[in-house]
């Protein structure tokens, strides 16, 4: 096992951020974890790499207790920092030689290994320059770079492709899969949907510090299987209406994302006479009924538009 | 790349601290003193050092301030390696800049100042303690310029008290008893005693340098994420 959380429980204040959470990682699965902001996400990864202690419940990594003392757990992590955590200051080279200094790699092996890690971010032949002088997607991979100087075999991403352009968030998306078909495990945070669809081979939604729904993407939408996702679109929205329509007793979950009412009915009931009369004055553009996606079983298991949050 | 060379190599990556280790010791030579005492400049460096060790010391800030310190932190580096080897790099730094005020008195003064080993010693030791306040006043701040703007204004008020830029026998005596609890004070009066010849005293304020430099290192060690 490579990661396995037993009833994790943290507490910042009067907030807990993780309530009796739990999570198990297999060796080389991608793990996509889900949740909005505040949920608890950070938090997790944070106990998992040993930067914070637990208050209650255990981690063990590796097979091994995690007390954040133990050098041989984050020997073999690599870690993938939310916001841009290089040296701008500094040459491509010189990130790259430094993070694998930490992890304890010799002059040869930071000069064999800096080529390889260059050539997977695309960065090669770019190498001497200023970080600075980088655009914010090459930054990224650069971010991504550092974390994996020293071959980790557990790689903790958190929100990878946060601030960058469609173009480099393929490129690390790819990246990505490549990584997790030579064998790493990686933990991999997101608020884009559809990145974890892309990359994870197992998904944890987690909300208010505990885990809501966990298992593959056709595991996860059977648990939401026969309910009817109906989107309508309005000239004007308004916040009334979204009331109003959660006040049918037949809707089961809605959602307003710009000017798109997102209802979830259960499969059977025909309640669009009743949705209509409620929309009526909104001018109706179009209406979809559509195929449940993660998107879909975020928000009818936690109620929460996720990218809203973000 | 060890952690030591990294820290001085981001320092002198900056033109400011090149012209602050090299060419600001120089102009304070010039001061003079009074004719039955050291050179004031000799005293008056010990401001230099105090805004060196802040500048020097910027890395180690940023590293928290931009949370590379996370990155650090999840890495099997130990906290006290790491404060500990960015601390020698920056005191490496602050060795060099005593080195050239020492060689340039010996061009000035020439033989009106001797014992330049013990003033190395003990400017080096009051270069540990600045650079630990540094690091303790910083974890008050999450903007490093916030923290130079006030440390700036505190600084020169503890140096003006304490006798590191005005001669301590023009400090009233009562008020002697106050300040000797300002860490800045000590620097004046090893040079007092150094100049005297005074070993107990001259030993005295090493002993309550360090201590001070433990005291802060302790605070400032703290780790924030």
């Amino acid at each position: 096992m490579i990661i396995k959380m037993e009833d994790v429980m943290k507490r910042f204040g009067r907030n807990l951020a993780l309530d009796s959470f739990n999570l198990e990682m297999s060796k080389g699965e991608v793990i996509g974890l889900l949740g909005p902001n505040g949920a608890g996400k950070t938090t997790c990864i944070r106990a998992i790499i040993g930067l914070i202690p637990v208050d209650n419940g255990e981690i063990t990594v590796f097979d091994e207790l995690q007390d954040g003392k133990n050098r041989a757990i984050k020997r073999r992590i690599g870690y993938v920092t939310q916001e841009l955590t290089i040296y701008e200051e500094m040459s491509a080279m010189d990130n790259l030689a430094f993070f694998g200094s930490l992890y304890g790699l010799s002059k040869e092996q930071i000069a064999r290994k800096i080529p390889e890690v260059a050539k997977v971010i695309g960065l090669e032949g770019r190498l001497h320059e200023q970080s600075k002088q980088f655009s914010g997607g090459m930054k990224r991979r650069l971010n991504i770079g550092c974390a994996l100087m020293h071959d980790p075999e557990l790689i903790i991403m958190d929100e990878p492709t946060v601030g960058i352009d469609p173009q480099s968030r393929n490129f690390i998306l790819e990246f990505v899969k490549e990584l997790a078909s030579n064998g790493t495990s990686i933990l991999y945070t997101s608020h884009y949907i559809e990145e974890v669809e892309a990359v994870a081979s197992r998904i944890c939604i987690m909300d208010q510090g505990h885990t809501i729904a966990s298992g593959t993407l056709p595991e996860l939408i059977a648990r939401i299987k026969g309910d009817s996702h109906i989107l309508i679109d309005v000239r004007i929205s308004s916040e009334e209406k979204l009331k109003e329509l959660r006040a049918i007793p037949e809707i089961k979950e809605a959602a307003l994302l710009d000017n798109q009412y997102h209802i979830v009915v259960p499969g059977g009931i025909i309640v669009f006479d009743k949705i209509i009369a409620v929309l009526s004055s909104q001018s109706i553009v179009n209406v979809n009924s559509k195929q449940p996606n993660l998107e879909d079983v975020f928000l009818t298991l936690t109620g929460k538009q996720l990218r809203d949050e973000a | 790349m060890n952690l030591y060379l990294f820290a001085i190599k981001e320092d002198i990556r900056q033109p400011l601290n090149i012209i602050l280790i090299i060419l600001l010791p120089i102009p304070v030579l010039f001061i003079p003193g009074h004719p039955n005492s050291y050179p004031f400049g000799l005293s008056l460096y010990g401001m230099i050092i105090i805004f060196s060790s802040f500048l020097l010391s910027r890395p180690v800030v940023e590293d928290r301030m931009k949370g590379i310190i996370l990155r650090i932190a999840a890495s099997p580096i130990s906290t006290l390696r790491y404060l500990s080897s960015h601390l020698l790099g920056y005191l490496s730094l602050l060795a060099i800049q005593i080195s050239i005020l020492l060689l340039g008195s010996l061009v000035i003064h020439g033989d009106a100042v001797t014992g330049r080993l013990a003033l190395f010693s003990l400017y080096l030791t009051f270069g540990m303690m600045c650079l630990s306040l540094t690091l303790a006043w910083n974890v008050l701040f999450k903007s490093y310029n916030i923290s130079f703007g006030l440390f700036s204004g505190l600084a020169s008020i503890m140096c003006l008290f304490s006798g590191v830029s005005l001669p301590l026998f023009l400090l009233p005596s009562s008020l002697i008893r106050y300040i000797m609890f300002l860490p800045t004070y000590w620097l004046p009066y090893g040079l007092d005693a150094w100049f005297n010849g005074n070993t107990p005293a001259f030993i005295q304020a090493h002993a309550i340098l360090l201590v001070y430099a433990c005291i802060f290192l302790l605070i400032g060690s703290k780790r924030r994420l």
